[in-house]
């Protein structure tokens, strides 16, 4: 599903909350990093709970509002229920949700996130912090939504379920055709996953670009540089070695034992 | 040495034990990071310390037994700052002043301890600004501050450093250092745990590992087990260690691309 956002503007006392006349598009089938903008402004954008002052969004091809998903920083904001199961399933009817089996499709969500049927019994506010977000993401993922925006979703997550989300991300864009849109601050977790990305400043659209031009420094003056692309041009800077744009450490690695042995 | 000593803690949430006898030491003037898969119970440290939850065991300050009747000491000690909303309508000046309600100071005091968190994390232009129309980041920098200012010998942290900037994450722990606080920092951020001297690794509902930063970081095998990654140049340290390049963990990347290109 294909976003287009065209001389959008809004107002707020928040920088991340106020578009300045942006022309954006996020393209179908793809994984957007966006930074500067809030994730839930967006939603609430798409979904009409927020009216722009000016401007226009075209999403194409036309969708419901369950075609929007999503997960928040902060999950215990989203949730309206008691249990894991009370929550699926108040989407279910709020979206008017037509399964054949609902159960099933309520497993297949938590598994997707790498939890089982226990954790449909358990009260949410017994939850931690990931497993609030993996249950969070669950719950989107069991109305399936064509467009999924998370806000800051990998804090408080560490490596190993950053890792196992970021293929999870791929697979639904890559075998489900789904739109992944990431707003963080932290791009260097999805230096490898990202198509896209787009940074905002108070509003303003500052710079995009692709996943070949990550080394654009002008990205890293409103957001912090990956530490490995930093590392690579200070290598330029001081010693003079040509190393190429990587953004895999295995690979880094490599090139300075080849670097090295060579001369 | 002074301490604060977490002694055969359990704990049961819901149906769920998160510590069975968990058995802590955080020697003062020696900051600490806690890691942990998630629900490794991280949070629950924080909430235990902060007089959330009641748990089985004890804790002890200074070889002091925290109980009922001196349970003001731990709220003395030990400043704990939770990764939760913070999204008052106060102003700045107002909750810093609000930090300060428990201390039992003059005005002088107050006023003192104020300007100088004020000065040194130069808060000036913002005095007058409402909590609620920060970002994320700022919030949270106010919300440590907030609790700094109540001079406490130990700040727990529930992973807030992932929500700030680097500077003010500096910043934070040079104050920290200049005024004699510890810092207890609970982070899902490899990077920070480099700014502590000592780490803890939580896992099934106990200790994993514990001591020193850098040679638990050379447990790498172990610690990506256990699903954890490692700072960029504690790894690019052992992996060119690997290929015979480097033959020490180095933190600084001057010294490491000197180290290589020498």
């Amino acid at each position: 599903m294909e976003i287009i956002l065209q001389d959008i503007v809004c107002n707020s006392t928040k920088a991340d909350k106020c578009l300045n006349k942006v022309n954006y598009t996020f393209k179908e089938n793809s994984i957007n990093f966006c930074s500067g903008l809030s994730g839930r402004l967006l939603r609430d954008l798409l979904t009409l709970k927020k009216q722009r002052e000016s401007g226009y969004i075209f999403v194409n091809p036309n969708g419901r509002l369950s075609d929007i998903g999503y997960v928040g920083n902060n999950p215990l904001k989203e949730f309206t229920c008691k249990t894991v199961a009370e929550q699926m399933l108040y989407f279910k009817d709020n979206y008017h949700l037509k399964y054949n089996n609902v159960q099933e499709k309520i497993k297949s969500a938590l598994l997707m996130v790498g939890l089982d049927e226990s954790y449909l019994s358990r009260v949410i506010t017994s939850l931690s912090t990931s497993e609030l977000k993996k249950v969070s993401l669950a719950c989107v993922l069991f109305y399936n939504p064509q467009v999924l925006i998370v806000d800051y979703f990998e804090k408080g997550l560490n490596y190993k379920d950053i890792e196992y989300f970021k293929k999870l991300f791929k697979k639904l864009k890559i075998k489900y055709n789904r739109n992944i849109i990431i707003c963080s601050d932290n791009i260097s977790n999805y230096l490898d996953i990202l198509d896209e990305y787009v940074i905002f400043n108070n509003g303003v659209l500052e710079v995009k670009g692709t996943n070949k031009e990550l080394y654009n420094n002008v990205i890293y003056k409103y957001i912090e540089e990956p530490h490995i692309i930093k590392f690579i041009n200070l290598v330029r800077k001081k010693k003079g070695v040509e190393l190429d744009n990587y953004i895999d450490i295995k690979e880094l690695i490599k090139a300075i034992y080849r670097d090295v042995e060579n001369k | 040495m002074e301490s604060l000593v977490l002694k055969d803690i359990s704990i049961t949430l819901g149906q769920n034990l998160v510590f069975d006898k968990l058995s802590l030491e955080f020697n003062k003037k020696v900051n600490t990071s806690i890691i942990g898969p998630g629900g490794s119970g991280k949070t629950t440290i924080c909430k235990i310390l902060n007089g959330d939850l009641k748990y089985n065991g004890s804790i002890l300050i200074n070889g002091i037994e925290i109980g009922e009747s001196n349970n003001y000491l731990l709220e003395k000690y030990v400043g704990v700052v939770l990764n939760n909303s913070y999204n008052k309508n106060s102003l700045v000046i107002d909750e810093l002043f609000a930090g300060l309600d428990t201390c039992n100071l003059d005005y002088e005091e107050e006023e003192k301890r104020v300007k100088k968190v004020v000065k040194y994390f130069k808060l000036q232009d913002i005095l007058e600004k409402r909590i609620s129309s920060f970002t994320i980041q700022k919030k949270y920098y106010i919300k440590i501050i907030k609790e700094l200012i109540r001079g406490c010998a130990y700040i727990v942290l529930d992973d807030i450093f992932i929500n700030m900037d680097l500077k003010e994450v500096k910043r934070i722990i040079s104050y920290c250092k200049q005024e004699n606080i510890t810092i207890i920092n609970i982070t899902s951020e490899m990077e920070y745990v480099l700014e502590t001297d000592n780490l803890v690794v939580l896992y099934n509902k106990n200790v994993a590992m514990v001591g020193s930063t850098i040679e638990c970081l050379k447990e790498e095998k172990l610690l990506r087990r256990l699903g954890f990654n490692l700072p960029f140049l504690v790894d690019l340290s052992i992996q060119l260690g690997y290929y015979g390049l480097i033959n020490k963990v180095i933190i600084d990347d001057r010294k490491m691309i000197d180290a290589i290109w020498k």
